[in-house]
């Protein structure tokens, strides 16, 4: 079903940001439907400003566009008072280029970038009228896929995806519509013309699901069973087809020079979160902070070179007239090449009145220096995590980083002229103590004592700013950290009182989170697929936008989990011992679960590891398991000529 | 240095994005133009570019105007190829004329607008002849003044829609209701026209289908001894 120009008028007259929903932004790709094999929908699960600013969907969004027999649009979960506006006229919901239902594409992608969002996928699914469960679609409903980070922990949507891709999109997704269009190209040569919304699109669901289980990086979670003991943990999880393989491996791009990379993205009509060229500079970290996913997931470090970066920049301000280049990665001061590509940007582009900026910087002076080459007059703050407040702490989750690093640098920056500084900490991290929130009030007052003193030698002309983010502990899988369990929201309330009594200073913002929202964060991050009964009754209460404030609802979740007989601190509290199975170890990441629990039993020696990049192989296994060699920072390459074989 | 305006139109789906993210589109299409538009001073440099009239969100326009500054001397035959290779979707430009550094803004001249109505009236309205519908207009003109309630985020405020109307021409045809509004815009009033629309309905009786209302700004003028100008003719004050 396609919406008209008129339905969509109407609609469009009565919701907020009606920018949204009408698409035909610069760049967008709209091609004919009938002379394409393989139609796919890019769904993201949160609302349009968000999704827009992801660099995987322009990403996937040109590589797939870019051939000539597959078609991508896009859907965004729509606010809800589109949602209502499409239940109350019996709308579907429908892509922004072709303004199609979403029954009507054969593949139906979604990103988990985020466990919050997971309500709004089960809603897009239904409000685009297909079956919101795996075992419920025919031949006649799409396909539908899921990937990101969250497709490491895929389990609590297990019930809702057809199959879960690991790893990097651009490597796989092509195989994966190959082997949809012969699937199609079958049902169409058996029926003689192409399906309609409401005929078979594939001939045989099973047999494609077989199919594409062979694809490595490929994971069909209806080929596999999970057997539960008696005291709630996981026994095992096995394939059951032939098929499917035992361990399936997440995908990776070798090498990012060669890689796509989309230098005429989508310029959205309205202001998105991040509304400004997106250059990747380079993918992966290996930092190794031990409660985090990204650290882990996107392993090896990958960088591209100067002259693809220099290149693709000049082309994309070309396509796109943006008026600022952010060059991004999880941390960007780690590129090895940073200061070169940093003036070479600068040079050509600052007189054009084009800016510069550095979303990740690290904690030390030359980053701070850099950040005042970019910035030049226009000083909008800078941000540092030290994540915790003690050096023993630091060593724990293995952050790098010492008090003189941070108060180093917060001089040079309030020296060079800046006011404000932001400064990221998370609390419940496991072994924390009183001393550890002594020593963040600590760090935190003594930045500000910092920025007092260079204000009164003259350097800082405003007022001194520190803003204080605390977040709270998660335990993500695939992490050193996915044994421990989230503290409960009581103790974390108590440490959060006591931050906000020892912050207050009227030089100091402090923020915290929702004790509650990442309670459940924790509860999906390390959930099962028992979840998913419990995710479709809270979306069934109303459930949407968890993570926006205004609509969580944790009563409602609370409410679903009782009714599906599961306790949430099961999931969230529970210190997991380091030999039972976890829901996602038929899944590889490429990371050795031996690096992890070595790992895992240093932070409780609080010993630190050093970067690789550094400080030579940790043997994390991902270099020689996903058959990649690592760059060393000055060029060397790691492991070179040393067959494969050998390095096993 | 060298100083154009611009005249172009807002059409379909683009109508619905806001003022603000219409000035990036036009900074972001020049920027891809390579148009050597200049600069303001200061830390957060912007493009030299004023518009004439905010169009509400909604609302299609016809006949809208943008001026530009370029830094260098530039043909307007060349400005306007660039700029038309680069628009969006919706967004077209008409012409493209040079004028004078010192020439007053397009704020200060633009003093009147025109917009097409077609809309509904409400059955409960009990309307049922255009006789009826002519009266009803005209005992709403009758009046001197038509306070009405502008509600704003800071505070909801009373302004008089009558003071800000120049004519009225609305046809009757069983319940189909089409014609113009045309608008004194001054910088201490700008009239929208919903707001006429809510007058004629609380002092005329006529109950309007907001739902089925469709406006379009039709043009944009400099109102000089009862003619109606156009700002790409009428440069200086
Ligand atoms: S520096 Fe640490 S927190 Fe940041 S991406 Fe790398 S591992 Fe994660």
């Amino acid at each position: 079903m396609q919406i008209s120009a008129l339905v969509l008028d109407k609609l469009l007259r009565s919701v907020k940001r009606p920018g949204r929903y009408t698409g035909g932004e610069l760049n967008s790709i709209l091609k004919d439907w009938s002379s394409i094999k393989v139609r796919m929908a890019f769904a993201f699960p949160d609302v349009y400003e968000v999704g827009m600013s992801h660099l995987g969907l322009r990403i996937l969004y040109g590589l797939v566009n870019q051939h000539q027999e597959f078609l991508m649009e896009r859907v965004f979960a729509p606010w809800p008072d589109m949602e209502a506006e499409l239940r109350r006229q019996e709308f579907p919901l429908f892509s922004l280029e072709s303004r199609r239902s979403l029954r009507d594409f054969e593949v139906v992608g979604f990103t988990l970038q985020y466990e919050m969002s997971y309500t709004n996928l089960i809603n897009m699914l239904d409000l685009g009228q297909i079956p919101i469960k795996s075992h419920e679609r025919t031949a006649a409903d799409p396909l539908v896929l899921a990937g990101g980070p969250g497709a490491f922990n895929p389990e609590p949507l297990a019930d809702f995806i057809d199959a879960f891709v690991l790893g990097e999109g651009e490597e796989v997704l092509l195989e994966v519509l190959e082997v949809v269009g012969r699937h199609c190209q079958k049902v169409e040569e058996m029926n003689g013309e192409p399906p309609t919304s409401s005929t078979a699109k594939f001939y045989n669901r099973l047999d494609l699901l077989r199919d594409l289980a062979q694809i490595p990086g490929v994971y069909v979670p209806s080929f596999y069973q999970v057997s539960y003991g008696h005291n709630g943990t996981i026994e095992q999880i096995i394939p059951i087809e032939t098929v499917a393989p035992l361990r399936v491996v997440r995908r990776v791009v070798a090498d990012l020079d060669r890689a796509f990379f989309p230098v005429k993205p989508i310029v959205p009509n309205i202001e998105v979160v991040h509304d400004r060229i997106m250059l990747e500079v380079f993918r992966g970290c290996q930092r190794g902070c031990r409660f985090c996913q990204a650290g882990m997931i996107y392993r090896p470090t990958r960088e591209r070179s100067v002259e693809t970066l220099h290149k693709q920049t000049r082309e994309l301000i070309q396509h796109t007239g943006y008026d600022e280049i952010s060059l991004t990665s999880l941390s960007t001061g780690d590129y090895g090449e940073i200061q070169k590509l940093v003036r070479l940007l600068l040079e050509e582009y600052q007189e054009r009145g084009i800016a510069v900026s550095l979303p990740s910087l690290r904690i030390d002076t030359f980053s701070v220096d850099l950040a005042q080459e970019v910035q030049k007059g226009r000083k909008t703050g800078l941000t540092f995590a030290p994540e915790a407040g003690t050096q023993r702490l630091r060593d724990v989750i293995n952050k790098g980083v010492t008090e003189e690093n941070l108060f180093t640098a917060a001089r040079a920056a309030f020296m060079a002229g800046w006011s404000s500084i932001k400064l990221y900490f998370m609390i419940g991290l496991p072994t924390e103590e009183s001393q550890d929130l002594d020593g963040l009030i600590f760090l935190a007052r003594k930045v500000a004592d910092l920025g007092t003193e260079a204000a009164r030698s003259g350097r800082v002309k405003k007022r001194i700013q520190v803003t204080v983010s605390v977040s709270n502990f998660v335990p993500k899988a695939h992490t050193p950290f996915q044994w421990e369990g989230q503290e409960p929201q009581s103790a974390l309330k108590v440490k959060q009182d006591y931050l906000r009594q020892g912050l207050r200073d009227k030089r100091i913002t402090y923020n915290w989170h929702d004790t509650k929202l990442s309670f459940w964060e924790a509860v999906l991050a390390r959930g099962d697929r028992r979840l998913g009964s419990a995710l479709e009754k809270a979306w069934r209460k109303g459930c949407r936008f968890d993570g926006w404030n205004e609509y969580f609802q944790p009563e409602k979740w609370q409410e679903a989990m009782e009714e599906v007989g599961l306790d949430p601190s099961f999931y969230a509290h529970r210190q997991i011992s380091l030999t039972e199975v976890l829901p996602w170890d038929h899944l590889d990441s490429g990371v050795a679960r031996d690096f992890l629990m070595a790992e895992y039993q240093a932070a409780h020696d609080g010993v630190t590891t050093e970067d690789c990049r550094l400080g030579g192989c940790t043997a994390c296994g991902v270099c020689t398991s996903l058959g990649l060699d690592l760059v060393l920072f000055g060029g060397e390459r790691m492991g070179e000529n040393v067959p494969l074989s050998d390095r096993i | 240095m060298c100083r154009f305006r611009i005249e172009y139109s807002k059409e379909g789906a683009i109508a619905y994005i806001s003022h603000l993210d219409l000035s990036r589109m036009f900074e972001r299409a020049a920027r891809r133009a390579e148009l050597p538009v200049a600069l303001t001073q200061g830390y957060h440099p912007h493009y030299k570019m004023s518009f004439g009239s905010v169009l509400p969100v909604g609302i299609e326009g016809d006949q809208e105007y943008l001026d530009l500054e370029l830094n260098r001397p530039y043909p307007a035959h060349k400005v306007q190829e660039a700029l038309e290779k680069e628009m969006p979707e919706g967004l077209r430009i008409h012409r493209v004329k040079e004028i004078p550094l010192v020439a007053p803004a397009l704020m200060s001249l633009i003093n009147a607008a025109s917009y097409a109505v077609r809309t509904r009236v409400e059955p409960a309205a009990a309307i049922h002849t255009s006789a009826d519908f002519n009266q009803r207009i005209e005992r709403a003109l009758s009046r001197e003044t038509w306070p009405v309630m502008r509600i704003r985020k800071k505070g909801n405020q009373e302004i008089d829609a009558r003071s800000g109307l120049i004519s009225i021409n609305l046809e009757w045809r069983n319940g189909l209701v089409e014609g113009e509004i045309w608008l004194r815009i001054s910088s201490n009033l700008a009239v929208r026209p919903i707001e006429i629309l809510e007058a004629l309905e609380v002092f005329g009786g006529i109950n309007w289908l907001y739902e089925d209302t469709y406006l379009r700004r039709t043009g944009l003028f400099v109102l000089r001894e009862g003619n109606f100008l156009s700002p790409m003719e009428v440069i200086t004050r």
